[in-house]
């Protein structure tokens, strides 16, 4: 037995034992600095120290045979118990489930799109976790709800033919690149301009700074609600709903204050969104934006004649882009 | 009705009618291809303990309809449905018969029971934090502070959802 072992293994291994030692006195910091010595000297140590052990426990068992016979009561399970033991409470069951049942395990966590904000606190687990989060099986999941919600405005068979063509296979970086509309928030547009004042004295000029804010909020049957208030988003988007009738009326209050419009709106699988509204009788505004992530691109902005088809373009001069922001009362009302 | 036998792990003799066994594809399967089989099938990654609770498994499920080759996608835009209350009394055990039951199921290729386990462990790990999930399951954390930065931008997307 002594003869197999190499040098470096019968120094790893005493330096084991004594780390064993250390522990059991209670001199932490001390053994753990003999267990890192001995896991530097062999890699191995302690399955091999394990296993002497077990030898050393059934080598104990036999002499014990031969010197009283009545001692046979000892069997063999009671020999390998204290070390299963001791593994199981080393390895966790959890981490010794194979790939691929773990993943099962991890598609279940995510019952809805509203589950795929734990990502960040499942993969802080291990690394183990976190490695199995990246696999694209669960981002497949991911892009069924995404299909499920109405985010894509496509059907499954569309989703994934175009997986195929044009995210190169990778549900991930479908999940993450193509471009959708979210109902669970409002989209906000902060615009600016300005307006020369009048002074008193005529000394100095003053500007004034205006800004106004349009507001979108998008639902899953294509309707969408078109508003443009001077109100900040904090006093304003909670009253963005299809349900507060108030909205629609124009206030009367403020000239600015425009009342809300109910539109349509549609998407090509590519990005370009089409939001329409009749702004009177005769006319018919049109948004055209492009979708960039959690922002929505002016491309254009125009009235259009229901009859004549004229079209009047708008400058976009004082518009910048919508911005995304999360409305927690969206999701759960309605 | 014919009968199968199998075999544990630790050399324990169980007799069922073939409809239960067959709940295991891995057994189907294996039956399909021998024909009748008079002696008992090896088993020699199940011990006589987690069998016996298989077995009592498939025994209550043995009329249910599963094809076995439903379309994967259908399953998965299916919603995760809950637990049936036979399959929670079933599953209510502790936390070493469970990941057995599930390590068993995987072999014995049973997804019914597999899905009920994961979806048991699922249930224990949702909504928790990553210290109380290392704690519910006794995981090591293997992460240097720098690597848990990392894991965290990585996924900082995530958190608006």
């Amino acid at each position: 037995m002594e003869g197999q072992i190499s040098p470096e293994l019968q120094n790893a291994l005493e330096l084991y034992s004594s780390a064993i030692k250390l522990e059991q006195q209670g001199e932490l910091s001390d053994s753990l600095e003999k267990y890192r010595q001995a896991h530097k000297s062999h890699e191995d140590v302690e399955e091999v120290y394990r296993k002497l052990e077990r030898l050393k426990l059934a080598e104990g068992r036999r002499t014990a045979f031969t010197e009283d016979d009545k001692t046979k009561s000892v069997d063999s399970s009671e020999v390998n118990a204290p070390d299963e033991l001791v593994t199981h409470r080393i390895i966790s069951a959890i981490e010794k489930l194979p790939q691929e049942v773990l993943l099962i395990v991890l598609q279940h966590c995510f019952r809805s799109m509203s589950d795929v904000k734990q990502l960040c606190t499942l993969s802080l687990v291990s690394r183990r976790f976190a490695s199995a989060l990246r696999s694209d099986i669960l981002y497949q999941q991911f892009c069924y709800y995404s299909v499920e919600d109405h985010e894509w405005f496509e059907p499954l068979h569309a989703i994934e033919q175009e997986v195929k063509e044009s995210y190169n296979n990778s549900w991930k970086y479908m999940f993450r690149k193509k471009p959708r509309i979210r109902y669970d928030g409002c989209y906000i547009d902060r615009c600016r301009y300005f307006r020369e004042g009048t002074s008193d004295t005529g000394w100095n000029q003053v500007v004034h700074l205006i800004t106004y804010y349009r507001y979108l909020r998008f639902y899953p049957d294509g309707s969408c609600i078109v508003y443009q208030s001077p109100s900040e988003p904090k006093d304003i988007v909670r009253l963005v709903n299809r349900f507060v009738p108030t909205l629609f009326t124009p206030s009367g209050f403020s000239s600015a204050e425009v009342a809300a419009k109910v539109g349509t709106w549609s998407m090509s699988p590519s990005g370009h969104l089409v939001v329409s509204y009749n702004s009177s009788i005769r006319y018919t505004n049109v948004q055209e934006l492009q979708v960039r992530g959690r922002r929505l691109h002016w491309l254009a902005f125009y009235s259009l004649h229901t009859q004549t088809s004229e079209k009047i373009d708008f400058p976009l001069t004082q518009n910048r882009d919508y911005f995304f922001s999360k409305v927690r009362s969206y999701s759960l009302t309605e | 009705m014919s009968k199968v036998k199998l075999l544990s792990s630790d050399n324990e003799e169980f007799t069922v009618d073939r409809i239960v066994a067959e709940k295991s594809i891995l057994i189907k399967n294996m039956l399909e291809d021998m024909g009748e089989m008079n002696v008992p099938i090896p088993l020699p990654n199940v011990s006589s303990n987690v069998l016996r609770k298989i077995i009592e498994w498939c025994e209550h499920h043995k009329n249910d309809l599963y094809t076995g080759n439903e379309d994967e996608t259908e399953i998965r835009l299916k919603k995760s449905t809950d637990i049936d209350e036979w399959d929670q009394k079933f599953i209510s055990v502790d936390q070493e018969m469970l990941f057995e039951i599930i390590l068993a199921s995987n072999y014995l290729d049973i997804k019914p029971l597999l899905d009920t386990g994961c979806k048991t462990i699922a249930n224990m790990i949702r909504g928790k934090s990553p210290e109380d999930i290392r704690k519910t399951f006794n995981i090591p954390n293997d992460f240097t502070p720098e690597e848990e930065e990392q894991i965290r931008k990585e996924n900082e997307w995530a958190e608006d959802r």
